[in-house]
């Protein structure tokens, strides 16, 4: 089942210098092309933070804290996965301990009846109409702990989308952490668990949508 | 851009800094060392409800809003500086590390819907064109093999054409930020970085540990 | 088709192509040998495990054999997940990869799964292994490698390689050793080289009953490997196979004489899978007439041939746009099937074609 507009985002939590994420550095790095990082939109490169777009498929936020890369573009989620690997293999002493995988898929529906079905399923009406006049699903956020593979869980939040009509938005976020995220010495452990599991947590949310949408 | 937003928000750093000189370490007689201030780490914050396609989405791994960080810790409870909005300052206990709630900036992106995605791997290589094998992503159709012009591809990308080299290849509508919708083609070359002796002494490690495992020494 | 041979029947089974081939042989009272993998393109699941699951053969204890003839994930999908399944299975591959440069080789880059491919199956491969503490074996030419002697009734089987060659794995090696990456070079995809000097040929004895599988060998110019040395070893064990597994999809460059004036029975069961990539079609009807002269019980697991499929219009116009050339790879797939009684002489051979399989008298050539 495919979403008629998408985005994933990638983010790390650890210790960075926001000052050396620079679209220069990704060129002299061959991370992305030089002519990407000549036409870079830089909104702000501090010490504190640091914030651009590449070409029309990249923006890369820093913090001191917390890494963030997003594309909108279904053609760049694996060149957006490759971009974070490959900084973070050349970075591999930057101390992080938790991912997160995150997606936001919207999809078309057939029609407002089918629309109303999916959101009676996730939330029946029927416990608040002694409540309400005219109860309405807004928004379902679920979470399930994951007790194989490494540490962490997976939130999915479903509500109507407001830029398809009638149409659902599915947000993911598949969380990893390893056993002791605030003694991170380095990122190798976080970049193996996204190189394992990138494609399950983009690509899965076509299954999750499937049993959401029928 | 960058330099309005750069100046913007080192002004502020430096007029709360200003205005916080009594909370300095130390203090000599007639000195006012404002930059002990602004030498320690400031905290920054984005919103973390930052909107995709202009709708709230995940944009955490585990983040808490501002305010929810802030109560997790007292100690950090200080300062607040949008810098879009002075009237968000809020002062309340000594801060340790000042937080700046940095707001995002929701720009319409470039959106690309899909027909078919390939990742691709270079077999040869000749004077117009490469021979690859194509692997649909979706799985909804067998591999494939091709012969893609040379010309389709960026002149940056040419140089990472290889034996074994992989792409993607993406065909489907892209509709930029002011709404018109053309049909694109997309060929990217994968940018991965090189081996590192670390990774091929580590591959010989669990070879060894293999072999080991194996009776063979 | 979802019946099991009884404990007396021999069974030859090949599926393919499918990125590859496999082959399962049933030597009698429930005890099966898988040679190779692929993918069933419907189901997306390893074929001998599907198949075996489907007609009830309890994968731990029925499978007593799996061979790689290959290491290239384009000839072996799917078994890794095959030696996981069948959990007390002894794994074999070719002598010229359990060294530890090859090793050192997949685990470089299996350790990224997803990030370079070509070698993933192995990397499960021997990680299924040492989980399992399963030691693998190593076939070399004139090795044996399974038997059973025959008690409580069972029929004897040996199971042999005839390849690779002392040679043939000497070259291996050099092969292997230029594919090995260097430090500061870029990460690739491992492309499967040519040609493939790990193939290794089985031969099996049931009772009296011969087979001989062929895998991918060639010919070679230089006798000390190839199809010449495995006539000319006065090693081999010694029978007529009526039972033939045609060498690299019946290519010319397979194709020896000798093997079937010496090792084959006249007009050998005989069966190959096809072979279609870009505009390369193997077996071309010049090698279907030349097996038809060899045997009139040739069979072939999907014509070969290519078949376009049809894709959304704005796809097509791109694609014509941007290439010279545009071909499927391996369209068809196909299951055929040979049963035989371990008693009956002569012996008479089942035959049953599932999917794309067929007969090569009935080809459309």
């Amino acid at each position: 089942m495919k979403a008629e507009l998408s985005g994933i985002s990638i983010v790390m939590l650890g210790s960075f210098n926001p000052k050396i994420f620079q679209p220069a550095w990704f060129a002299a790095n061959e991370l992305i092309r030089k002519l990407e990082a000549e036409e870079a939109d830089t909104e702000i490169i501090h010490n504190d933070i640091s914030i651009f777009r590449i070409g029309d498929w990249l923006r890369v936020e820093v913090t001191r804290d917390r890494f963030h890369a997003s594309t909108e573009q279904e053609a760049y989620f694996e060149v957006l996965v490759d971009f974070v690997l490959g900084t973070f293999s050349l970075l591999s002493h930057t101390p992080a301990g938790i991912l997160g995988i995150n997606t936001s898929m919207h999809y078309r529906i057939k029609n407002e009846k089918l629309w109303h079905k999916i959101g009676d399923k996730l939330a029946p009406k029927e416990p608040w109409n002694s409540l309400m006049r005219d109860p309405g699903m807004t928004r379902v956020e679920m979470q399930d702990i994951r007790v194989d593979g490494p540490k962490g869980y997976l939130r999915v939040r479903v509500e109507p989308s407001t830029r398809i009509t009638p149409g659902i938005l599915i947000n993911t976020n598949d969380h990893y952490e390893v056993d002791d995220p605030k003694n991170a010495t380095g990122c190798s452990e976080l970049m193996e668990i996204l190189n394992t599991n990138w494609k399950s947590s983009i690509y899965g949310v076509e299954d999750i949508a499937k049993t959401i949408i029928g | 851009m960058q330099l309005a937003r750069f100046k913007q928000y080192d002004q502020e750093r430096i007029r709360i800094a200003s205005d916080n000189i009594y909370l300095n370490d130390f203090e000599e007689e007639g000195e006012v060392a404002p930059s002990l201030y602004m030498d320690r780490k400031w905290k920054v914050i984005t919103n973390p409800n930052v909107t995709s396609y202009g709708q709230v989405s995940f944009q955490e791994c585990g983040f808490i809003a501002p305010q929810g960080e802030a109560s997790v810790d007292s100690k950090i409870n200080s300062t607040y500086i949008d810098i879009d909005d002075k009237s968000n300052l809020l002062q309340k206990e000594i801060p340790e590390s000042p937080i700046v709630w940095y707001p995002f900036k929701y720009q319409r992106a470039t959106l690309f819907t899909s027909f078919i995605k390939w990742r691709g791997v270079v077999l040869k290589i000749y004077k117009d064109c490469f021979l690859c094998r194509l692997v649909d992503q979706d799985g909804n159709s067998p591999d494939e093999e091709a012969e893609i012009l040379l010309s389709e591809i960026s002149d940056e990308d040419l140089q990472l054409i290889d034996i074994g080299a992989v792409f993607y290849w993406s065909i489907g509508y892209q509709t930029n930020p002011s709404g018109s919708r053309t049909r694109s083609s997309i060929i990217r070359f994968r940018r991965l970085p090189v081996w590192r002796s670390e990774e091929l002494s580590e591959a010989q490690k669990k070879a060894e540990k293999t072999l080991i495992a194996f009776g063979i020494t | 088709m979802l019946t099991p041979p009884l404990n007396e029947e021999v069974e030859i089974s090949i599926f393919g192509p499918g990125y590859g081939e496999c082959i399962l042989v049933h030597i009698g009272f429930n005890d099966w040998i898988i040679i190779d993998s692929c993918i069933n393109p419907s189901s997306k699941e390893p074929c001998a495990v599907e198949y075996l699951s489907s007609i009830g053969v309890p994968l731990d204890t029925g499978v007593k054999l799996i061979i790689a003839t290959h290491w290239h994930d384009d000839h072996i999908r799917g078994i890794g997940k095959t030696v996981n399944s069948c959990s007390n299975a002894t794994f074999v591959c070719s002598d010229g990869l359990l060294t530890k440069e090859f090793i050192t080789f997949i685990k470089a880059y299996g350790a990224r799964p997803g990030l370079t491919k070509g070698v993933n199956e192995f990397d499960i491969v021997l990680k299924s292994l040492e989980t399992s503490h399963r030691t693998p074996k190593y076939a070399s030419a004139e090795k044996a490698l399974w038997k059973r002697n025959g008690p409580n009734g069972k029929p004897p089987c040996c199971i042999t390689a005839l390849s690779p060659a002392d040679f043939a794995i000497h070259l291996a090696k050099i092969q292997l050793k230029e594919l090995f990456p260097q430090g500061n070079t870029t990460k690739r995809d491992v492309v499967a080289p040519q040609p493939n000097n790990v193939a290794v040929v089985i031969w099996i004895e049931v009772g009296d009953i011969y087979l001989l599988l062929g895998s991918d060998l060639e010919n070679s110019p230089d006798k000390r490997h190839g199809w010449a040395a495995i006539v000319d070893s006065n090693l081999r064990p010694e029978g007529i196979a009526s039972v033939f597994k045609i060498p690299h999809h019946g290519s010319k460059n397979a194709d020896l004489p000798e093997v079937w004036e010496k090792m084959l029975i006249k007009n050998p069961l005989s069966v190959m899978t096809p072979f279609s990539k870009g505009n390369v079609s193997l077996p071309t009807l010049e090698d279907i007439n030349r097996i038809k002269s060899q045997t009139s019980e040739g069979y072939i697991t999907a014509p070969p041939g290519v078949k376009r499929v049809k894709k959304p219009k704005i796809v097509e116009q791109f694609v014509k746009g941007a290439t010279k050339s545009i071909y499927q790879v391996n369209s068809f797939f196909g299951h055929a099937r040979f049963r035989a009684d371990l008693k009956s002489r002569p012996i008479d051979w089942k035959t049953e074609l599932f999917q794309s399989a067929t007969s090569l008298n009935s080809l459309k050539v």
